[in-house]
């Protein structure tokens, strides 16, 4: 009888500290809704966020999207900030999470198109902005294919 | 007992497609033919009843015009952008293509969605 009341008590005692305990997904959700608020932590918190642990239910694919959409809002802040250098690391960064034909990676082509405009890299800017433009053309095909709303 | 349930459960469905706004399938003379053929000529018939609910349903749904305009947006600004370096550098015949079939995706895009979404 002592015994089960004892672990009864314990049992509360533990749930109540893990609910206490912020989850990653809170931490996330936390620092994606500061990120909503543009200024001047914005981008430590995105590096922040970089490395910060996911939330476990989060599978690659999500984690990968997420990441490669960080690498590309600090490729902005970069090209906002007038270092095209610095932009042209972040999108290449972003684009080695893999090359895939969705709009993360089309956009991260855009910013890397950007900052090697910037840098005078006509050539290959022009070549970045053409990949770009044929994921666009891809999904454009894709949401065609796609099944139409109720009318 | 049961399959004549069946049978009628079928024809009570086959009909109440028919009313749903569908082309009334031509009537079925089928009272002579084994059970196991007949079973086959009703499913036949349900599958031409729901292929034709189908075709209606697509024709009456809208896309999703947003989603299309901005995809098609995308790839004509895209395509601005790289004419734009290409007049930059017209000695570049390489950016100059890449250019021309920008511009024509452009226009495949827009004509993709002329008919339904008015960009």
């Amino acid at each position: 009888m002592k015994l089960s009341w004892v672990a009864i008590v314990l049992g509360l005692g533990l749930t109540v500290f893990s609910c206490a305990r912020p989850s990653p997904s809170d931490n996330w959700l936390e620092q994606a809704r500061l990120l909503n608020q543009p200024g001047p932590q914005t981008r430590p918190q995105l590096e922040r966020l970089l490395t910060a642990p996911l939330p476990p239910a989060w599978s690659a694919q999500d984690a990968r999207w997420v990441r490669k959409d960080i690498h590309f809002r600090l490729a902005c802040l970069d090209l906002d900030a007038k270092n095209p250098k610095a932009a042209l690391a972040r999108a290449e960064a972003g684009l080695a999470l893999g090359q895939e034909r969705d709009l993360f990676t089309a956009n991260l082509l855009i910013a890397r198109a950007q900052a090697l405009e910037n840098l005078h890299r006509d050539l290959e800017a022009a070549e970045a902005y053409h990949q770009a433009l044929q994921i666009n053309e891809i999904l454009l095909a894709q949401a065609l294919a796609e099944p139409r709303t109720k009318p | 007992m049961i399959r004549l349930c069946g049978i009628s459960l079928l024809a009570l469905f086959l009909s109440a497609c028919a009313s749903g706004g569908a082309q009334p399938p031509a009537p079925l003379s089928v009272s002579d033919l084994p059970d196991l053929e007949r079973l086959i000529v009703y499913v036949n018939s349900i599958d031409q009843l729901s292929r034709q609910l189908d075709q209606e349903y697509q024709a009456q749904a809208r896309p999703d015009c947003p989603k299309l305009c901005g995809l098609a947006d995308n790839i004509c600004s895209l395509a601005e952008k790289i004419c734009l370096i290409a007049e930059r550098n017209p000695d570049i015949l390489k950016i100059e293509r890449r250019c021309q079939d920008g511009l024509k995706s452009c226009q495949k895009g827009r004509a993709q969605l002329d008919p339904t979404c008015p960009c």
